[in-house]
C-alpha cells in the first residue's frame, strides 16, 4: 500500500507542477518574425527606459491590419524614408530630454569631467547601462566602443558632453534592433537540426505579449541566467508577469488591436446629427470598453464569453451624455451597472462598437453585422461587388423604407447582395436600437424599430439577447484563441500547429474561458517559442544575419 | 342555504367564489392604493441668465432721451478744454485710458463706485415706456405702497398682462452694457458659465406629468461640475452634476400647461462674472419656466426683489467696466435707491430691494446628490427622460 500511496503523491506533485490536462502536442512552430514596434509599444518602452515624463511627441506610420490584427501586419511592415524622418525627429527629441538638466542627474549614471567636452569613461558608463535595455539583449564590446567613439566625437565638435550623449542615444533609438522585434534563433539542443528562439528573443516575445513593453530587469536577468530555457524557470517568470499590474497593459493592447480601436483615430460623426458625440466621447468610449475588459477578465478573472452579456461597466461624464444616464462622479470614472431591463448588455452594445461600426451620419446594420462576424467569430465576410447600387440603403428619408430593416430587405432583393447580407444583417439589425452615435432609440423616422432576428438558427427578440447568441456561439471562443495566439507570435497559426490550436482551445474551455489562464498556457508552452525549420538561411533582423552583432546604432 | 334578504339564496360554493372574488378586488384596490402612479423628477441646469429687457429696434419707445453715458464720458464733459488737453497729453492719450482718473474722482480721490454718494452726477436715464417683461410681485394693480413695498409705477407685458413689477428694468433698460447690442456685462458671465462654469441647478420632483402637475417640489442647488458643450458650442443636455453642500433652497410649485410656477423664496444665486465669484440675492424669488415637452430644455423668468446691498457689492467691483458698458456709478446708485420698491427699512422707509426679472435658459441634467451613494450604479427610474 505504501509504495502505491507514494506513487500517487508523486503523480499529484507532477500534476501540480505541470497541469492536469493532456500534455502539449507537438507543434511545427512558425517562421521567425521581424515585427515593427507598434506606436504603443514604442511609447511603453520609452517610458520603461526613461520614465513617463519623457514625452514622445508625434505619430508613426500606421500599420496595416492583416488577418484581423495590426500585430500580424507589424510583421510585414517596413519603414519608408519619409516615415524614418519621423522616427529620427522623435528619437532626437527623446534623447534631448534624457540628457537635459531635469533628467541627467537621474538617467546619466555619472558626471563628466567637463560638461563642455568629451568624457569617454562617463559616456561608456551611460551606454553600457542603457544599451542592453534598448537592444533587449547584451551589447557587444565593439558596439559599445563605437557608441562611445561617436558620442565623444560629437561632444568634441559641439563642445557639449550631453549633446554628444544625446547624439549617440538618438542613433540607438533609430536602429532596426530597437524599432523591430526580431526573432533571433539558435540551434535547439533538444531537437538536433532544428532551431529555437534564443533567450533574449524569448524574453522579448514574452514581455511584449504580457506587458506590451520591453523586458524588465528581472526578465533580462532570467534570460542572462538561462532560466527561460528551463520549464521551471520559464513558469516562474510567467507567473510573476501574470501577477503584475502590468498585465492589464498587455491585455488592453491585445483587445484594442482585436477590436480595431486604431480606427477611432479617423472616426468622425456629423456634429449636427450627433451633437453629443464630442472628442472626449471618442476617447472615453475606447477606455470604457478596455476598462470593462480588464475588470472582468483580469480583476475578476471572469469568463471571456461574459464580455458579451455583462451589464457591469464603468462610465464617465461625457459618456453619460450619450448613454443618457446619471454619472456619480462626472470628472472621473465610476462603476456603472445597466439595469436588467436595459437594452445594453455586453461590449457590442457599448459605444466603442456601435458608434465605431456606423457611418458618420447614420447607423449601419451591415457594418455592425460584418464586424460581429469578423471580429468576434473570425468569419470573413466577402467585400461587396464593385457594381452594387447603395442608393436605397443610404436614403434614410425614403418614405417607403423608413427603417434600416425595410431598406435592407429591399436591397437584399438583388441576388448579388443577398448572400452576404443574409450573413451580416440579422446581427446588425439587432443593434438598430442604437443610432450612428450609439445613442438608444426606439424608432427611426417615427417607425418602431424591430430588433428581433435569427442568427445561425437561434432566434432572439432584441438587442440584449444578441449578446447571449454571441456568448453561446462556439466560434466565439475558438476565434479568441486564434486571435490571441496570432497576436502572440505575430502571424496566423501555421498549418503544423493544428493540434496545438486544438489543445489551446480545449485548455481555454477547461479553465473556464479565463484569459490569464490562456495566456499562461501560451506563455509556458514549447509551441510559443518554436521555430519552424527554414528551407533557406536562418531569418534575421534587417540588414544582418542572425548571428552577426547588432550595428553600432551611432550616426556616421 | 343563505338568504339574501330578498327571498333568494346563494349556494355555498358560489358564496365562496364571491368571497374570493371580493377579497381579490379588495386586494387589487389595496395594491392600487399602496402603489400610486410613480412621480417623476426633472433636473435642469441654468445655461444663461440675462436681465429681462423689453427693447424696441430704435429704443425710442422705452428710451426717448437716449442711452446713458459712461462715467468717464460724464466726467470728461465736466473738464475745460485746457484740463482735457493736459490730461490727454495734447490728445496723444486715448480718453478710455483715463479710466482710473474717472473712477477716482471723489473730492479726496475716492473711487466713485465704492463710494457712489461722494459726487453728484446727472441722473440716470431710466425707461419711460410702459411695457416690460416680468411678474406682478406685490399683487397690486397700481403699485401703491404696501407694508412690503414702496410706491412705484407698474408695467404691462408686451402681450398685455398688467401689474408687472420690474424696477430693475426701469433703472438699467437704457444702459448700453445691458441692452442686446452691448450686453457685455451679462454675456461675459454667460460665456464663463458655458466654458465650464458651475451652473445653478433646478430639481423639480413630484411631477405627475410635464404638462400639468398640481404640486411639485422645486429645489435649487449650485453644481460643482461644469457643463459640457457640443462642437458648435451649445450646452449638451443630460450631463451629470454633483451639488455643492451650500446653496440649498427648496420651495413648492405647480405646472400648468407646461409652465412651472413656484412659490416665493429668498435665494442667493451664485455666479462667476468678470473674474470674480459673486451672488445675486433675490428675495421672494419665483420661477416661471416653460418646460419643453421632451423635458430636455426650459426657458422663462426668475423674478423677485433684487437686494440692493447684494447688487451694489457686485457693481462696486465691476465699476471699472463703465467705459465699455456705459454706466455711471453715482447716477446708477442714486437711481436704484430712488426707484427701489421692495422691503422698506422699518426705520427710514427707504426700500432696500428692487423688483426685477431675469430671463433664464436651461437644459436637462442629472443631479447627483452627495448622499446618493449608488448614483451612477443604476439609473433612477423616476427620471423624466
Amino acid at each position: 500500500m505504501v509504495p502505491s500511496f507514494r506513487h500517487c503523491l508523486a503523480v499529484v506533485a507532477a500534476l501540480a507542477l505541470f497541469g492536469c490536462g493532456p500534455s502539449e502536442p507537438g507543434s511545427s512552430g512558425g517562421p521567425p518574425q521581424v515585427r515593427r514596434l507598434t506606436e504603443e509599444q514604442y511609447r511603453n518602452t520609452i517610458a520603461d527606459l526613461f520614465g513617463r515624463d519623457i514625452k514622445v511627441a508625434g505619430h508613426f506610420d500606421p500599420l496595416n491590419r492583416t488577418d484581423g490584427l495590426l500585430e500580424i501586419g507589424a510583421a510585414r511592415a517596413a519603414i519608408t524614408s519619409s516615415a524614418f524622418e519621423q522616427y529620427d525627429l522623435i528619437a532626437r527629441q527623446i534623447a534631448a530630454q534624457v540628457v537635459d538638466e531635469d533628467h541627467r542627474d537621474v538617467l546619466v549614471p555619472c558626471s563628466p569631467a567637463s560638461p563642455t567636452g568629451a568624457d569617454a569613461a562617463c559616456a561608456r558608463a551611460f551606454f553600457a547601462r542603457i544599451g542592453p535595455q534598448i537592444y533587449r539583449r547584451p551589447l557587444e564590446a565593439k558596439t559599445l566602443d563605437r557608441l562611445v567613439e561617436v558620442s565623444c566625437g560629437a561632444a568634441s565638435s559641439v563642445h557639449d558632453f550631453y549633446a554628444g550623449l544625446a547624439f549617440g542615444l538618438a542613433g540607438m533609438l533609430e536602429t532596426p534592433e530597437f524599432l523591430f522585434l526580431a526573432d533571433y534563433t539558435e540551434p535547439d539542443p533538444d531537437h538536433p537540426g532544428q532551431r529555437r528562439l534564443d533567450v533574449w528573443s524569448r524574453a522579448s516575445r514574452l514581455s511584449f505579449l504580457l506587458w506590451n513593453s520591453m523586458p524588465d530587469a528581472a526578465l533580462m536577468q532570467a534570460a542572462q541566467d538561462g532560466e527561460l530555457n528551463s520549464r521551471r524557470g520559464l513558469r516562474r517568470q510567467v507567473e510573476r508577469m501574470l501577477d503584475s499590474p502590468r498585465l492589464a497593459q498587455g491585455v488592453r493592447a491585445f483587445f484594442a488591436d482585436m477590436l480595431g480601436f486604431d480606427t477611432f483615430d479617423t472616426l468622425a460623426k456629423d456634429p449636427i446629427i450627433y451633437p453629443a458625440f464630442v472628442q472626449q466621447v471618442t476617447d472615453d468610449a475606447q477606455e470604457q470598453t478596455l476598462r470593462t475588459i480588464t475588470e472582468l477578465l483580469i480583476a475578476k478573472k471572469g469568463d471571456y464569453r461574459d464580455l458579451f452579456t455583462t451589464r457591469e461597466t464603468v462610465i464617465s461624464g461625457s459618456l453619460g451624455l450619450v448613454y443618457d444616464v446619471p454619472v456619480a462622479k462626472p470628472d472621473g470614472w465610476v462603476p456603472y451597472s445597466f439595469a436588467v431591463d436595459d437594452p445594453r448588455a455586453g461590449i457590442i452594445t457599448q459605444l466603442s462598437f456601435v458608434a465605431l461600426h456606423s457611418h458618420p451620419g447614420r447607423s449601419s446594420a451591415t457594418l455592425r453585422g460584418k464586424a460581429v462576424r469578423e471580429i468576434f467569430l473570425c468569419q470573413k465576410v466577402p467585400d461587396p461587388p464593385g457594381n452594387v447600387n447603395f442608393s436605397l440603403v443610404q436614403d434614410t428619408k425614403n418614405p417607403n423604407y423608413k427603417t434600416a430593416r425595410q431598406r435592407l430587405t429591399a436591397h437584399r432583393s438583388a441576388p448579388t447582395c443577398a448572400g452576404c447580407h443574409k450573413i451580416m444583417d440579422p446581427m446588425g439589425l439587432a443593434l438598430e436600437n442604437f443610432d450612428g452615435a450609439g445613442q438608444y432609440r426606439t424608432t427611426e423616422n417615427d417607425t418602431p424599430i424591430d430588433a428581433s432576428g435569427e442568427v445561425d438558427g437561434i432566434k432572439f427578440t432584441g438587442t440584449a439577447e444578441l449578446g447571449k447568441v454571441v456568448h453561446d456561439n462556439p466560434a466565439t471562443t475558438s476565434c479568441l484563441v486564434n486571435r490571441l495566439y496570432g497576436y502572440a507570435v505575430g502571424r496566423p497559426p501555421a498549418a503544423g500547429e493544428k493540434d496545438w490550436m486544438k489543445y489551446l482551445q480545449a485548455g481555454f474551455a477547461e479553465n473556464g474561458y479565463r484569459i490569464p489562464d490562456l495566456l499562461r498556457l501560451i506563455a509556458t508552452s514549447d509551441a510559443f517559442y518554436a521555430i519552424a525549420p527554414a528551407p533557406g538561411p536562418a531569418p534575421a533582423a534587417p540588414g544582418r544575419s542572425a548571428s552577426a552583432p547588432p550595428p553600432t546604432g551611432a550616426r556616421s | 342555504m343563505m338568504g339574501n334578504g330578498k327571498g333568494a339564496s346563494v349556494p355555498l360554493s358560489v358564496r365562496k367564489g364571491l368571497l374570493i372574488a371580493a377579497l381579490a378586488a379588495v386586494a387589487l384596490l389595496a395594491n392600487a392604493a399602496a402603489d400610486p402612479p410613480r412621480k417623476k423628477t426633472l433636473g435642469l441646469a441654468i445655461t444663461a441668465w440675462r436681465t429681462a429687457l423689453y427693447e424696441t429696434p430704435d429704443g425710442k419707445e422705452e428710451c426717448p432721451d437716449g442711452l446713458n453715458l459712461g462715467g468717464d464720458q460724464i466726467w470728461l464733459a465736466t473738464l475745460t478744454p485746457e484740463q482735457k488737453d493736459k490730461l490727454t497729453r495734447h490728445g496723444t492719450v486715448e480718453t478710455t485710458q483715463l479710466r482710473d482718473y474717472a473712477l477716482e474722482r471723489g473730492p479726496h480721490g475716492e473711487d466713485v463706485c465704492w463710494n457712489p454718494a461722494v459726487v453728484k452726477d446727472p441722473p440716470q436715464k431710466t425707461v419711460q415706456g410702459k411695457k416690460s417683461f416680468g411678474i406682478n410681485l406685490d399683487g397690486t394693480e397700481d403699485g401703491r405702497a404696501t407694508s412690503k413695498t414702496c410706491g412705484h409705477e407698474k408695467f404691462v407685458t408686451p402681450d398685455g398682462s398688467k401689474g408687472i413689477d420690474n424696477q430693475w428694468y426701469r433703472v438699467i433698460g437704457c444702459t448700453y452694457g445691458w441692452r442686446a447690442a452691448g450686453g457685455y456685462t451679462e454675456e461675459m458671465p454667460n460665456g464663463e458659465l458655458r466654458d465650464g462654469g458651475h451652473p445653478i441647478l433646478v430639481e423639480i420632483t413630484g411631477i405627475d406629468d410635464l404638462r400639468n402637475s398640481k404640486d411639485v417640489q422645486v429645489a435649487f442647488f449650485h453644481a460643482t461640475d461644469g457643463m459640457i458643450k457640443d462642437n458648435a458650442g451649445r450646452i449638451l443636455p443630460n450631463s451629470s452634476y454633483r451639488v455643492a453642500k451650500d446653496y440649498l433652497y427648496a420651495t413648492r410649485g405647480r405646472i400648468v400647461d407646461g409652465v412651472l410656477t413656484t412659490n416665493p423664496i429668498d435665494i442667493h444665486f451664485p455666479f462667476y462674472a468678470h473674474f470674480m465669484h459673486s451672488e445675486r440675492f433675490i428675495k421672494d424669488a419665483r420661477l416661471s419656466l416653460n418646460l419643453a415637452a421632451d423635458g430636455k430644455s426650459a426657458a422663462g423668468l426668475v423674478a423677485g426683489y433684487y437686494d440692493l446691498d447684494s447688487f451694489w457689492s457686485y457693481m462696486a467691483r465691476i465699476g471699472e467696466l463703465f467705459t465699455v458698458a456705459h454706466f455711471d456709478c453715482p447716477a446708477l446708485y442714486e437711481a436704484v435707491h430712488r426707484l427701489a420698491d421692495g422691503y422698506p427699512d422699518p426705520k427710514t422707509g427707504q426700500c432696500t430691494a428692487m423688483s426685477a426679472a431675469f430671463g433664464v435658459e436651461a437644459v436637462s441634467g442629472y443631479i447627483i446628490h452627495p448622499d446618493t451613494k449608488t448614483a451612477g450604479m443604476s439609473q433612477p427610474a423616476d427620471q423624466v427622460r
